[in-house]
C-alpha cells in the first residue's frame, strides 16, 4: 500500500494576490525576513530594551495566534557570489574573480537567515471547506492581518527589521534542499515564472521522491533527520538562541509557538495547583513529587495573574541533512551535543522524521505540530532567533567574512539603495588598507557589472604608491605632479567653467578658495571679504575676455588686475596689495607648479596622480596643488552622463585639503551621485585628517564607511569612537580590530543596505575580515619583498603573461605543475 | 542585567492538556469492550477503561504524536511515496471569483 504525499504536505497554494501560504485546514499565513541585532556589536542595554519590548508584545498576542521562526544556516556556494562579467574588464581581472570565489567556497563561508511565518491557527470548518469563496477568504484575511499586526508592532517595538515577502520568496522558502528537480529550478533562477496552476503546488516543490526509514528520511538523494526538543533550559533570557553553537553544515532550527485559548490552559493549570496544595496538605511535602513541589506553582500564578502573562505552546525542532546516512548519525549526534550545551535536551524524531520533517516547513505545523512544550510568554519571547548578523548588499562586489562566524557578507560600492556610494576608508598602517583599496578596484570599479573610469589621487610617491602597483597591474596611467613632472592647470577650460557666458558658482568658489589660499587671503573677516570680492570679480572677467577654448594661466589674472588700476570702482589700496602678492606667487617657485597648461594625461580608464614630488614645497602650496588635482579629476569625473560610472578616490590626499575648500570639496561629495560617481577616501593619519578642516564634509558624504585597525594610535581611536558616534559594543569591536599579514585583516563597515523583504534601506553595522585566495595575495600585495619576486620573475620570463606569473607564485607547481 | 525566566516544570509538559481519544481509539475501545462484554459485561467496561488509560497515556508519553497507529501500519508497506506520479487529491485554490 503506498500513500499520497498530500497530507504530509498540507499546502493548498500560496496565493499571489495575498503573498499568503494557504493550508489544507484553510489557514493563511504570511511571511517575512527577519534581521535581528548582531551580538558582537549591541551592547546590553539594548539587549534589556529588546527584551521588554518582546514580553510586553508576547502578552498581547490574540489567542489563536502561531509563530513560527526559522533560522536557516548554509554554506555559501558558486552561484551566491556569482558576479556578472564584463566584457571590457582585463582577462586578468576575470581570472581573479574566478580564483576568488572558488577560494571563498573552498573556505567553508555560511549564510544565515531568519524568517518568521504568522497566522492564526484557526482553519476553517467543515462546511466552510466545502464552499471556500471570497468571505471565507476574508474571514481568514482578517485573523491574519491581527496576528500580523501583533507581530511587526513587537517585532519594531524592539529595533528589529522585518520585511515582508512576496510569493515568489515564499516559493524559495519552501523548497525543500534536495537534488534538482526541473521545475523548482526554473523557479528558483526566474521567481518572476508565475505559478503552474495545472498542477498541485506540491508536485512542483518537492523535488523528488520521499522514501522513510525508522533513522531517517530521504528526499531525492539527501538523507535528512528532525529532532524535538524534549526539556527546555531551567532558565532563559534574552536571545537564549544565540549562544547556540551553530554547527559549520547546513541546517534549519525552527521555533514554535502558539497561543492557547487562556482560559482553558489557565484552568487546566490552577487544577493542577490545587492538587499540589492539597498533595502538600495531606501527605507533606516530603512525600510530594519534589521536583513539582519545588517548581515554585505559586510564582507561575504570580507571572499570570500580575505580571500579565500568557501560557504559551513552544516548540523547537532542529532538521539537519547530509549525502549519507553515516554523515547524518554523526551531524545529528553533533546537533544533540549543541542543544545540551545551552541545557535542552532533544530527541531523534524515530519512524517520523518524514512526518516532522514537513511540518517544519513554512506554516506547514500550524495545525498538526505537536511537540510542544508549555511556557510563560517570557520564555517564549526569549527563544526568539534576534541575534543575527547583516549580509549586505545583494549585488555585492565586494566579499568579505563577518569576523565572529563564517558568513558571508557582501558590500557593493556604488549601490545605489545609499543617499550616496561614496566611501571612507580610516586604518593606521599596517592595517591592511592598500590591499582592500586594491581589492575595491579589483573586484569592483575596474570590472564586473560596475566597471568605470578610476581617478585616484594620492600622496605616496613611486616607491610606496600602491595605486601605481595597481595602475602597473591592471593597466593604468600613474601621473607624478611635480615641479619636474607633469603638470595641471589650476584654471578649467572656458567650456567647463561658464555656463551661458558667465563662470558658474562652482567654479567661482573653487577659484577664489585657490586664489584666497595663494594670495594669502585666508581670513572669515570682513577685510578678507572685500579682497574675496575683487578676486571674484577678475576670475570672471578672465573668462569674459576669453576666446576660444583654451584655459586661462595666472598671467591672464595679472593683466586683469593692470586693467583695474585706476578704476574708481575697484578699491586701489586693496587691488596693488593682491597684485603685489601675485607677482610674488609668479615670480616665486611655485609659478613653475602652477602657472602653466596642464600636461597630464586627462585619458585612460584608470588615471593615477601622484602628489609626493611636491613634498619640498611649503604645506600652502602643497594644499593648493591638492586642491588644483581634485577640481581637475572632478571635471574629468563629471563628465556629463551618469550612466557612466566614475569612481575618484583620494589616498591621504584629504589630509592636504584643508580650510576654505570645505563648500567646494562638499560640492564634489554632494553631486558625485548625480554624476554616476563615487567618491572614495582613504587615510591613515586621521588626526592630521580632521585637522584639515574638510574631515566634517566627508564624513557627513560618505554613507559607507571602513574603519580599519588603529592598534598603537590609542588619541586615534578614542577620536574615531566619538567622531562616528560608535556605541559600547562597536567601539569594543573596532578596539579590537585586528590585522595579520598574509592571513587577514578586520575592519568595521558601517552602511545603508538593501533592509529584509520590502523593508527599504537600514542602516548595517558588521565586523568583517577580508581573507584574500593566494592569487588574490599576488596581485593585491604592497609588500616591496613579494612586489621584486614578481619583477624578478617577469624579467626571467619576459614572454609569459603576468597572470600566468602571478598565478606560479600563487600556486606553485603543486597545482596544475605549471612553470 | 538581563531578566532571567524560569522554565516551570510542573506545567512544561502539560501543553496538551487533557487528552481525548481519537476517533479510531474510540473505534479499538468499543471493539475491547464489546469483546469483553461477551465474557462478562464488567469486563468490557474494565478492559475499555484499562485500553482508554493505556492508549492516552502511551500518546502522552509519544509527546502527543496523533499518527502512532499510521506509523505502526507503516511496516506492512512500501517504504516510498509517490511523489513524481501525479497528485489525485489536488484541489485547485479558489478566491469566490475574486481573481
Amino acid at each position: 500500500m503506498s500513500q499520497s504525499p498530500a497530507k504530509l504536505l498540507p499546502l493548498w497554494d500560496v496565493d499571489q494576490h495575498d503573498d499568503v501560504i494557504v493550508t489544507t485546514g484553510g489557514c493563511l499565513l504570511g511571511c517575512a525576513e527577519l534581521v535581528g541585532f548582531d551580538p558582537t556589536q549591541t551592547p546590553e542595554q539594548s539587549w534589556i530594551a529588546v527584551a521588554e519590548a518582546l514580553y510586553a508584545g508576547f502578552k498581547q498576542f490574540p489567542e489563536h495566534a502561531y509563530l513560527q521562526f526559522i533560522m536557516e544556516d548554509c554554506a555559501v556556494s558558486d552561484l551566491d557570489l556569482h558576479v556578472p562579467e564584463n566584457p571590457n574588464e582585463t582577462k586578468m581581472l576575470g581570472y581573479q574573480r574566478e580564483k576568488r570565489r572558488e577560494y571563498l567556497v573552498r573556505r567553508g563561508m555560511r549564510k544565515t537567515s531568519t524568517h518568521v511565518v504568522y497566522g492564526s491557527s484557526f482553519g476553517l470548518n467543515h462546511d466552510e471547506l466545502k464552499k471556500v469563496n471570497a468571505e471565507t477568504h476574508r474571514k481568514q484575511l482578517s485573523r491574519l492581518k491581527e496576528v500580523e499586526s501583533a507581530v511587526f508592532g513587537t517585532i519594531r517595538r524592539a529595533g528589529m527589521q522585518a520585511g515582508r515577502l512576496k510569493s515568489a520568496k515564499i516559493f524559495e522558502l519552501l523548497h525543500l534542499e534536495s537534488d534538482t528537480h526541473p521545475n523548482v529550478s526554473i523557479r528558483r533562477e526566474n521567481p518572476s515564472i508565475p505559478w503552474d496552476y495545472t498542477r498541485s503546488v506540491r508536485e512542483q516543490l518537492i523535488p523528488g521522491d520521499v522514501r522513510w526509514h525508522s533513522d531517517h528520511t530521504r528526499v531525492g538523494n539527501r538523507y535528512y533527520k528532525v529532532l524535538a526538543c524534549k526539556q527546555l533550559a531551567p532558565e532563559t533570557h534574552v536571545n537564549s538562541l544565540g549562544k547556540f553553537l551553530r554547527p559549520p553544515w547546513n541546517h534549519r532550527i525552527v521555533v514554535h509557538i502558539k497561543w492557547p485559548n487562556q482560559a482553558s490552559v489557565v484552568g487546566s493549570f490552577r487544577q493542577r495547583r490545587k492538587f499540589i496544595h492539597s498533595a502538600q496538605k495531606q501527605l507533606g511535602p516530603a512525600d510530594t513529587n519534589q521536583e513539582v513541589a519545588q517548581d515554585g506553582v505559586d510564582d507561575l500564578d504570580y507571572l499570570l495573574v500580575d505580571d500579565g502573562q500568557k501560557l504559551v505552546m513552544l516548540g523547537i525542532q532542529a532538521i539537519v541533512w547530509a549525502d549519507d546516512p553515516t554523515t547524518l548519525d554523526q551531524r545529528a549526534a553533533e546537533m544533540s551535543r549543541a542543544f545540551a550545551n545551552i541545557d535542552m535536551a532533544v530527541y531523534e524524531e524515530a519512524n517520523a522524521h518524514d512526518y516532522e520533517l514537513f511540518k517544519s516547513l513554512p506554516g506547514m505545523g500550524v495545525q498538526s505540530f505537536e511537540r510542544w512544550r508549555l511556557v510563560p510568554s517570557n520564555v517564549a519571547a526569549d527563544l526568539v532567533p534576534v541575534a543575527n548578523y547583516a549580509r549586505g548588499d545583494s549585488d555585492g562586489t565586494v566579499d568579505f567574512q563577518i569576523a565572529d562566524t563564517a558568513e558571508l557578507f557582501r558590500w557593493n560600492p556604488s549601490a545605489r539603495i545609499r543617499a550616496n556610494s561614496n566611501f571612507l576608508i580610516l586604518g593606521a598602517s599596517g592595517s591592511g588598507k592598500s590591499v582592500l583599496t586594491n581589492l575595491i578596484l579589483a573586484t569592483s570599479m575596474l570590472s564586473g557589472p560596475n566597471r568605470g573610469r578610476v581617478l585616484a589621487v594620492d600622496y605616496a610617491g613611486p616607491t610606496k604608491s600602491s595605486f601605481k602597483v595597481a595602475a602597473e597591474v591592471f593597466g593604468g596611467a600613474y601621473v607624478s605632479i611635480s615641479d619636474e613632472g607633469q603638470k595641471i592647470n589650476p584654471w578649467p577650460k572656458p567650456s567647463i567653467a561658464c555656463k551661458s557666458g558667465n563662470v558658474t558658482p562652482a567654479t567661482l568658489a573653487y577659484l577664489t578658495a585657490l586664489l584666497n589660499i595663494l594670495l594669502h587671503n585666508e581670513g572669515t573677516d570682513k577685510e578678507s571679504a572685500l579682497f574675496g570680492a575683487i578676486i571674484q570679480q577678475a576670475v570672471g572677467d578672465v573668462y569674459k575676455q576669453r576666446s576660444g577654448d583654451e584655459a586661462p594661466l595666472f598671467g591672464d589674472l595679472a593683466t586683469i588686475f593692470g586693467s583695474y588700476v585706476g578704476d574708481k570702482a575697484i578699491d586701489q589700496k586693496r587691488l596693488l596689495e593682491l597684485m603685489g602678492l601675485l607677482n610674488k606667487f609668479l615670480a616665486g617657485p611655485e609659478a613653475a607648479l602652477l602657472n602653466s597648461h596642464t600636461t597630464a594625461p586627462t585619458d585612460g580608464d584608470f588615471l593615477v596622480y601622484d602628489l609626493y614630488g611636491l613634498k619640498t614645497h611649503t604645506t600652502r602650496i602643497q594644499s593648493a596643488v591638492a586642491f588644483v588635482v581634485a577640481n581637475h579629476v572632478r571635471n574629468l569625473a563629471f563628465d556629463g552622463d551618469p550612466s557612466k560610472k566614475k569612481y575618484v578616490l583620494f589616498d591621504e590626499v584629504a589630509n592636504l585639503l584643508g580650510l576654505g575648500m570645505g563648500e567646494s570639496v562638499e560640492e564634489l561629495y554632494t553631486t558625485a551621485r548625480a554624476h554616476g560617481c563615487t567618491v572614495g577616501t582613504i587615510t591613515q593619519e586621521y588626526e592630521n585628517y580632521v585637522r584639515s578642516g574638510i574631515a566634517g564634509v566627508v564624513n557627513l558624504n560618505s554613507t559607507t564607511r571602513i574603519l580599519m585597525s588603529h592598534q598603537g594610535a590609542a588619541n586615534a581611536m578614542a577620536s574615531i569612537v566619538k567622531d562616528f558616534d560608535l556605541n559600547e559594543a562597536e567601539a569594543e569591536a573596532f578596539r579590537a580590530l585586528s590585522c595579520v599579514k598574509g592571513e587577514y585583516s578586520e575592519s568595521l563597515l558601517k552602511t545603508i543596505c538593501v533592509g529584509p523583504g520590502e523593508s527599504g534601506a537600514v542602516p548595517v553595522t558588521a565586523k568583517v575580515r577580508l581573507h584574500l585566495s593566494p592569487f588574490d595575495y599576488q596581485l593585491l600585495t604592497s609588500d616591496a619583498a613579494d612586489r621584486a619576486k614578481q619583477l624578478a620573475l617577469r624579467r626571467k620570463y619576459p614572454d609569459l603573461p603576468q597572470v600566468q606569473i602571478l598565478d606560479y607564485l600563487a600556486y606553485g607547481t603543486e597545482k596544475g605543475g605549471r612553470t | 542585567m538581563l531578566q532571567r525566566n524560569k522554565v516551570f516544570r510542573s506545567v512544561e509538559s502539560t501543553a496538551h492538556g487533557f487528552l481525548s481519544p481519537l476517533r479510531y481509539e474510540v473505534v479499538i475501545l468499543a471493539a475491547v469492550g464489546l469483546a469483553g462484554t461477551f465474557f462478562h459485561p464488567l469486563l468490557g467496561v474494565g478492559l475499555a477503561a484499562v485500553c482508554f488509560v493505556a492508549l492516552t497515556n502511551g500518546r502522552r508519553l509519544d509527546h502527543g504524536r496523533r499518527e502512532y497507529l499510521k506509523l505502526w501500519m507503516r511496516r506492512f508497506e512500501k517504504q516510498q511515496y509517490r511523489l513524481l506520479d501525479e497528485d489525485d487529491q489536488y484541489v485547485p485554490y479558489d478566491r469566490g471569483g475574486e481573481q
